[in-house]
């Protein structure tokens, strides 16, 4: 198919399915309107009568909006006083590690390559056992 | 609206058919339903030839077009009188018919698989230019506007805006509070699309 005959069909399509007849609104049009509006005045008026039992998608949302609004300010709130606090640097971490390697005697005893006198060893035999195994013994 | 004995059934006072649009939105603006309804028997046929672009069924017409008129009453004290009232009126038309067109929007496989072969075939044999006898054009134009309500929304107005009411890109943009660069991209999609939509009926009908 060539593109002016798609072009053409196209065109057609268009003027079949939008075509505009001859004829007018009904008669009577202005007192259908008058009508329909008057009616929907009446609607707006019971329900404003009515309040939130009238409406009860309206009176949900009525509740959660000011729920949701306060959910938010406390979320930006949190995150305000989290960016505004001061946090522990780095080099402060580092500062307490180096003081807990000095004063622990464990550590030390690690580091010096002096484990054997942190652990209970079977082979020396100069460790003490615990009375624990003299009980499983029995 | 409450009822009004200002009007007269089947016409209207004369100063109300004789004013301007301006002074009548001006006075229907503070609560005078005659000049209201004067606006309204001025426009109506306006109103509903445009809306007819869209839809058929004339209950359809009938609340697109009662929904316009209530909504102009509502927004009477909005409006500025910078564009003449007309404009301003077929853009609220616009907006309406739009918002309509969203809600029953069906795909075209849909449309199908819901008619006939006949009716394709004879809206097949009038998108080729035959000449069909009354019966058949009717059923194949009752097809051809459920096709067209395959398409976007906004596709369909600039379609009938630019090639059926012959507005310019310039003039659909104001009509739709779009820019004139997006009315050309849109017109170039719809476009596309209607060719796509005339060719499933081509391929659907058995020729």
């Amino acid at each position: 198919m060539t593109r002016e005959r798609k072009d053409l069909r196209a065109r057609r399509l268009l003027q079949m399915g939008s075509e505009a007849g001859t004829a007018g609104l009904r008669p009577g049009f202005m007192e259908r309107l008058r009508a329909r509006m008057a009616a929907e005045e009446r609607a707006a008026a019971a329900g404003g009568a009515l309040g939130p039992a009238g409406d009860p998608v309206g009176a949900l949302a009525a509740l959660a909006r000011p729920a949701l609004a306060f959910a938010l300010g406390a979320v930006i709130l949190a995150g305000a006083f989290f960016a505004w606090s001061p946090q522990p640097s780095a080099r402060a971490d580092q500062e307490t590690l180096a003081a807990l390697l000095e004063d622990a005697p464990a550590l030390q005893a690690l580091l010096s390559g002096e484990a054997r006198g942190l652990l209970p060893l079977d082979n020396g035999g100069d460790q003490p056992s615990s009375g624990g195994d003299e009980g499983d013994n029995r | 609206m409450p009822e009004s004995d200002a009007s007269p059934a089947g016409g209207l006072p004369a100063q109300a058919e004789d004013a301007s649009d301006a002074a009548l939105v001006a006075r229907a603006a503070v609560g005078d339903d005659a000049a209201f309804e004067a606006l309204v028997v001025r426009w109506q046929g306006r109103v509903a030839g445009l809306v007819r672009h869209f839809f058929r069924q004339p209950q359809d017409v009938e609340e697109v077009a009662q929904e316009v008129f209530i909504k102009v009453h509502r927004a009477l004290g909005g409006y500025r009188g910078e564009a003449p009232f007309e404009h301003w009126l077929l853009r609220v038309a616009t907006n309406a018919c739009r918002d309509r067109l969203r809600e029953r929007r069906r795909r075209p496989e849909e449309v199908l698989s819901q008619v006939t072969e006949d009716a394709q075939r004879w809206l097949d044999a009038a998108l080729e230019g035959a000449a069909l006898e009354a019966a058949r054009t009717e059923s194949a134009r009752v097809l051809a506007a459920d096709l067209l309500d395959a398409l976007p929304a906004k596709d369909r107005i600039v379609l009938v805006l630019m090639d059926l009411e012959g507005l310019s890109s310039a003039e659909v943009a104001a009509r739709t509070g779009s820019t004139r660069g997006a009315v050309k991209v849109r017109a170039l999609r719809a476009r596309r699309a209607l060719r796509r939509l005339a060719a499933r009926v081509e391929g659907r009908s058995g020729r």
